[in-house]
């Protein structure tokens, strides 16, 4: 009897053990999406990384975002009005919009969204959106935490009307507030999450595409399924999202060639393996990885001709094909290619050529500007200290020797670093190369060319004329000649490219296996975060 | 007793604090701060290290830590999962990290109490050699390789494992994990099991008890398999703890949330407080498990709390 029972209870444990290895129909119809890591938040206002914008794109929605052709189109708003000034936007919203509950959405919550993203108690790592990317009104003071958030320019005259004071014109705003920390936020479900808010399924109101149903802070596995309150609901045909963050690459490939993953990105050394695939697919990203060059402490990169000439010492396309491989297009200018449209309907930055000669590889015109710029600042050889994060040791090695080789007498030091390490040398200027990364907030040319401005991001670079050329961009007068704005972007970009303010180098796409079956994916011009209305899978 | 229970105490505590003092300093004194962020202008990072407290002098932060941490806070996450309490992280993470490591506990030893005991009462030639070939390998090759061998066969090639653990199919997701990391703790199990089993075989006790006419299953059951357990339970608490805190390589590979990931994820993103909490736990853990291991030795064995003059 015993024994008997032993061995049921052995089988019984098996059975448990195998259960669940076949999915349901149900399961079958959700679309498996692997992530890169974790998203560090889902409380829309502390969105900073892009995997928690991946995953804002499922359960936020924002007045305006990007249809299926990466067209910009009205969601939460029906409209909007722009003042004679380009100061102030008068945004109507769509009627009987309806948070995941079923509760009203109003233009009270999309003004407490903006007031929380400005919130220094709220600490939000996106708040340079509404004080630099755009300046709202008083977002500087409020930031800081000088004034209330209620002084912040943002107000709702009626539950249908949203109006946004600006400082000074943004032609892209409505570009920006593509972003998931532009999404409204329900003041009462707010107070009644407490603390707890936005940690997890049950404290996070959904008004995108899909509803949260299981989420805990650093989840490895985030499941959603369809809101049918979304004001698009009718375009979403997938009934269920699982997304499964995959710490390891490989075990991600192995994953998608089992079919337990619909989509999955691919880097690094596993592209090799996924090349000629068919159902591999290439997104660009609005992403520029460039050098730095630290001209304020660095006497031989103050010299215009040693600028150059280390830009025109690098081969990208063949640093491009033979290091990075596929996903990445090498890039010889300030804007990356396919985010932003001219005003002829081309591509801005379409041509790849456009600054051939101030960045196109050469190695004999590098030798000559080389030289002439060692004769200029009395010297024979330059020794540069390289500075770049941990784990690109090979692509800076490629990088290195291909300038030591085109140019005689200089001396590149590599310096891995931690990303605290770059943080000071930043504030201290303590580099005189320094690889960099920039992925744009927004689709326009300024997310790239205001890194150049003495203020900016890229520290090493400091030109007046730079800055008042950009000033003018940026003014009301130009704001409202979209042709003639072009115009001057263009202008700017020449400026910085003839002045070989950067080494730009490529710009990193999205390399995606997407199964056979699911159609219409699509990420953002930007990159960050996808758009999920023409999703659809076909179930054998 | 009690002096000797009372002094292994204060030494823990002694311990643990030298431990959180010296992670404390170590992370303070690195360049740098959670608030890596390229586009935040250096207002807004001081903005951000006042709302967190990270601005007041180091001694002032860690007696406030300190404090904090005896009331059950750990405080917050500064970068990983801004504002998200640790206890809240590490409750949502023991549980499946656990989970994992006990099921492999119980697997492993089984498996390697089995394989120990019969290698020890059957001297038989083909047993001997699986004993050797087994053992070796789950001594000398780590848990990760073994985990890449069964994702290739059983989850890629035969599909009958899934390859991530996912929440919708917990129990067969775990198995892969778990069979890979009870490998190690068979190996080591065996071995002892079959040390002691052939030492106590040889003992008098048994001869006499053989002479006696006692029946063998009389003589394995009370006799040898009794008194050889008792080493191997010793063992096993070290192995538990290992087990327990996670295995970061194979946490990574099954993408398992587990603790394991969570402490290399926050170096590498310097949340200074969930590097503290979560080495702090581990040591305790350990401190924990090695008071109790050294409190059961002293109720065993009356000679370690004479001042541990056994001979």
């Amino acid at each position: 009897m015993k024994k008997k029972l032993c061995i049921f209870l052995t089988l019984l444990l098996l059975l448990g053990l195998l259960s669940g290895c076949g999915a349901s129909e149900d399961l079958k119809e959700e679309v498996n999406i692997a992530l890169s890591g974790s998203p560090v938040t889902i409380d829309p206002q502390l969105m900073s990384d892009t995997n928690a914008g991946f995953v804002g794109s499922f359960f936020t929605s924002c007045l305006y975002g990007y249809d299926v052709n990466k067209e910009l189109v009205p969601v939460l708003a029906e409209s909007y009005e722009l003042s004679e000034d380009c100061l102030t936007y008068t945004f109507h919203l769509k009627k009987d919009l309806k948070w995941s509950d079923g509760r009203d959405l109003t233009a009270a919550d999309c003004v407490f969204g903006f007031q929380r993203l400005a919130d220094p108690d709220v600490g939000s790592n996106s708040m340079y959106l509404i004080t630099d990317s755009c300046k709202i009104k008083n977002a500087d003071d409020v930031t800081m935490g000088k004034i209330p958030v209620n002084q912040l320019g943002v107000s709702a005259p009626d539950a249908l009307t949203f109006v946004v004071e600006l400082e000074k014109p943004c032609p892209y705003f409505c570009a920006l507030i593509t972003m998931a920390d532009f999404a409204p936020c329900n003041v009462d479900f707010y107070h009644s999450a407490g603390e707890a808010y936005a940690t997890s399924e049950d404290t996070i109101l959904s008004c995108g595409p899909y509803i949260m149903d299981r989420y805990e802070p650093l989840a490895m596995q985030i499941h959603f399924t369809k809101n049918p309150y979304y004001v698009n609901a009718d375009a979403i045909t997938v009934p269920g999202i699982n997304l499964q963050v995959v710490a390891n690459a490989q075990q991600g490939l192995m994953s998608y060639e089992a079919g337990s993953l619909d989509l999955t990105t691919v880097s690094g050394e596993l592209t090799d393996l996924a090349e000629g695939d068919p159902e591999l697919t290439e997104f660009p990203n609005a992403s520029l990885f460039y050098l730095e060059m630290n001209q304020r402490s660095c006497p031989a990169l103050q010299n215009r001709n040693i600028r150059m000439a280390l830009s025109k010492s690098i081969d990208r396309d063949d640093f491009v094909t033979h290091v990075l491989k596929t996903g990445n297009t090498s890039v010889a200018r300030v804007n990356p290619p396919g985010f932003y449209t001219d005003t002829d309907g081309s591509d801005f930055a379409g041509n790849a050529d456009q600054y051939k000669e101030q960045a196109g590889y050469d190695p004999a015109k590098a030798k000559e500007l080389w030289e002439q710029g060692l004769q200029e600042i009395g010297a024979s050889s330059v020794t540069l200290n390289f500075m770049f994060a941990s784990g690109n040791n090979t692509l800076m090695e490629a990088l290195k020797d291909q300038m030591e080789k085109n140019l005689p007498g200089l001396t590149v030091e590599l310096r891995a670093s931690t990303s605290k390490e770059i943080m000071t040398a930043r504030a201290k200027g303590g580099y005189d190369l320094l690889f960099s990364g920039w992925v744009a907030d927004y689709a326009d040319p300024t997310a790239f060319l205001a890194l150049f401005i003495s203020t900016g991001s890229a520290i090493g670079y400091n030109n007046p004329e730079y800055d008042a050329l950009y000033e003018q961009i940026q003014s009301p007068e130009v704001s409202k000649d979209a042709a003639g704005r072009n115009e001057l972007m263009h202008k700017a970009e020449d400026m910085l490219m003839d002045d070989a303010a950067l080494i730009p180098l490529f710009s990193k796409g999205q390399t995606y296996l997407i199964r056979k079956g699911v159609t219409g994916f699509q990420v953002n011009p930007t990159g960050i975060g996808c758009i999920l209305t023409g999703l659809r899978k076909e179930v054998k | 007793m009690a002096r000797y229970i009372g002094k292994r105490l204060l030494i823990s505590v002694i311990t643990l604090f030298v431990i959180l003092l010296v992670l404390f300093l170590l992370l303070q004194f690195m360049p740098g701060s959670p608030f890596n962020d390229q586009k935040l202008s250096p207002e807004q990072v001081a903005q951000l290290k006042e709302k967190y407290g990270l601005d007041k002098p180091v001694i002032v932060q860690f007696f406030q830590y300190v404090g904090n941490m005896f009331r059950g806070d750990l405080g917050v996450s500064y970068a990983l999962s801004p504002n998200t309490p640790i206890t809240d992280l590490l409750v949502d993470r023991f549980p499946i990290t656990m989970k994992i490591g006990f099921f492999s506990m119980i697997l492993g030893t089984l498996a390697g109490l089995l394989l120990g005991f019969l290698t020890a009462f059957f001297k038989n030639k083909i047993l001997g050699f699986f004993y050797h070939v087994l053992t070796l390998l789950g001594i000398a090759v780590p848990s990760y390789l073994f985990a890449m061998c069964f994702s290739y066969f059983l989850g890629y090639k035969g599909a009958i494992f899934p390859l991530l653990y996912d929440f919708r199919s917990p129990v067969s997701s775990s198995v892969m994990p778990v069979v890979a990391m009870s490998l190690g703790v068979m190996a080591v199990i065996a071995r002892f099991a079959k040390a002691e089993a052939s030492d106590v075989m040889k003992s008098d006790y048994v001869l006499l008890a053989k002479c006696q006419g006692l029946p063998n299953r009389t003589i394995i059951l009370k006799y040898i398999l009794k008194n050889s357990l008792m080493p191997v339970i010793t063992v096993m608490a070290g192995l538990l703890v290992g087990l327990l805190t996670g295995s970061l390589v194979i946490e990574q590979m099954f993408s398992i949330p587990g603790v394991g990931g969570l402490l290399t994820n926050a170096i590498s993103a310097n949340d200074y407080s969930v590097v503290i909490a979560l080495s702090f736990v581990y040591s305790a853990l350990y401190i924990v498990v090695m008071l109790i291991l050294d409190i059961l030795y002293c109720v065993i064995d009356p000679r370690v709390r004479l001042g541990g003059k056994a001979e």
